[in-house]
Formats: structure tokens, C-alpha cells, sequence
């Protein structure tokens, strides 16, 4: 069954709850927050109500995580209320910056006239094509949809951040596959 | 940014916001950038809000907003 509840609250609570149980087992104690502003709901790292993002230690010095997500409620015949994704953004800022170096963000319904991927990869990271020096910023690299579960095996695999549990890697794998098997199918 | 109001925090908490309270979170948002609330959302909308922690909320509290 997809993520699901008999209140759009239940639903949104058991997805930040899955969501926490795996960061607090991979690369973060920082705790999600979910609130609803009925049909959809927001889950993001919030303290005293403002945004804050989760502090990573990396091979390359402290990262700052943002991760937010909108998801919107969809009523089942049966009265259920099942979640489906409407955005998401996934940042990693090095400390001290106001900008990400890598933001992963997907977006159901972007603006009229936007003809960009969805599913894309940004960051102030410059190509060089032939002559052109061209920011990745002024392009939509396509990613496809990005579970949140990749972006944490990123920091500890490749950034190195040292992972809160022994199991880290069969977390990740069984929350991807509950995704993939359960709450989404 | 300056604290929340006591009551907007315990709403978050809470895990439920009014349309009102979405509207006065995105407002407070928005100042701590500079912007008016109808700034906010039209950069937002168009994608042109600074990279930052706060662009980065206020891009998807939009989201939240009737259609």
C-alpha cells in the first residue's frame, strides 16, 4: 500500500516518521517537522518554526543538508488518504555559503512556459563546452526522481560522513524498497 | 530572522496550519529577505528567489498556497 492514513494528518505523520527513522540511523539526529495546510503537507528540518538544515561532517569540511518536501493528498475510494510527491529540494551548502553546491529538486507542476526537466541537478558549477564556459546553474541537468534515500548514501559514500549505525546500508535499502514496493505501489 | 510568533510556532508544532497562518509564515519568510508576500510568491513561482535556506523554504511553501 502507498503511504496512506485515515487523516491527512495520520498519512503525513507515518511519512515524516519513516523519513526520521532513517535519518537518525544514517547521517542525522536533526529532526523533520511535518505540517498539513490541507490537501498537501510540507516535511522539512524546522526548529522554534524556521527552517534550519541538518550540519554534516564531510571529508571536505561541515555541509549543511536542506531537505524539503511538499506532498499533496489524494482521497482513495475508500476514504483513505494517500500521499503522491509535488515537490521536493535536496541542498548541500558548504558552511558559511548562501548558495548550494548541489541542489537536487523536482517540481509536479512547474510554471507556464517552463519546458525544463522536472526531475533536475543544479549548482554553481562550471562546464566547459568548446568555447563556453556555462554555469550548471543556467541549466536543468535531468536526473530522473531522486529518492531522498540516494541523497544520504551520497554524503556517507562519497563525502564521507561518517554513518550513525553499523546497518546504515540495509537502512537505506529497505526504506528504498519500502518505497519502491509499498508506499508507492 | 527574527522568532516566530508563539502562536505560528505552536501551530507548525502542531503540524497544522490555517491558510491564514501559511500566509503569515511566508510573509515572515519573506521579510527576512526583503520582500513583500507578493514579491515572495512571484519570485517564487518564477524560481528567482535567492539559493538560500530561506528561498529555498519559501519556494516550496508556495506550493502550499490554493491554486
Amino acid at each position: 500500500m502507498p503511504i496512506q492514513g485515515r487523516s491527512l494528518r495520520e498519512a503525513a505523520q507515518r511519512f515524516c516518521d519513516h523519513v526520521n527513522s532513517v535519518l537518525t540511523r544514517t547521517v542525522t539526529e536533526t529532526r523533520l517537522v511535518v505540517f498539513e495546510v490541507p490537501p498537501r503537507i510540507q516535511v522539512t528540518f524546522r526548529q522554534a518554526g524556521q527552517p534550519i538544515e541538518a550540519r554534516l561532517q564531510t571529508h571536505f569540511g561541515p555541509l549543511e543538508l536542506y531537505f524539503g518536501q511538499i506532498c499533496e493528498s489524494v482521497i482513495t475510494p475508500g476514504g483513505l488518504h494517500t500521499l503522491r510527491t509535488i515537490a521536493y529540494k535536496y541542498t548541500l551548502t558548504s558552511e558559511g555559503s548562501q548558495e548550494p553546491v548541489l541542489r537536487w529538486e523536482y517540481l509536479k507542476s512547474p510554471p507556464a512556459g517552463a519546458e525544463w526537466c522536472r526531475h533536475h541537478l543544479q549548482g554553481p558549477i562550471e562546464l566547459q563546452i568548446h568555447g563556453y564556459t556555462v554555469p550548471l546553474n543556467a541549466l536543468h541537468l535531468p536526473t530522473g526522481y531522486v529518492p531522498f534515500e540516494d541523497i544520504l548514501r551520497f554524503c556517507i559514500v562519497d563525502l564521507g560522513v561518517s554513518p550513525l549505525s553499523g546497518d546504515w546500508d540495509r537502512v537505506l535499502r529497505d526504506s528504498y524498497e519500502l518505497f519502491k514496493s509499498e508506499f508507492t505501489r | 530572522m527574527a522568532p516566530l510568533p508563539l502562536a505560528l510556532q505552536e501551530a507548525i508544532e502542531r503540524g497544522e496550519l490555517t491558510e491564514d497562518q501559511l500566509r503569515e509564515l511566508i510573509a515572515l519568510e519573506a521579510q527576512a529577505l526583503g520582500l513583500s508576500f507578493e514579491e515572495a510568491v512571484r519570485k517564487a513561482r518564477d524560481r528567482h528567489l535567492p539559493k538560500n535556506i530561506l528561498g529555498a523554504d519559501l519556494e516550496l511553501l508556495v506550493q502550499l498556497l490554493p491554486a
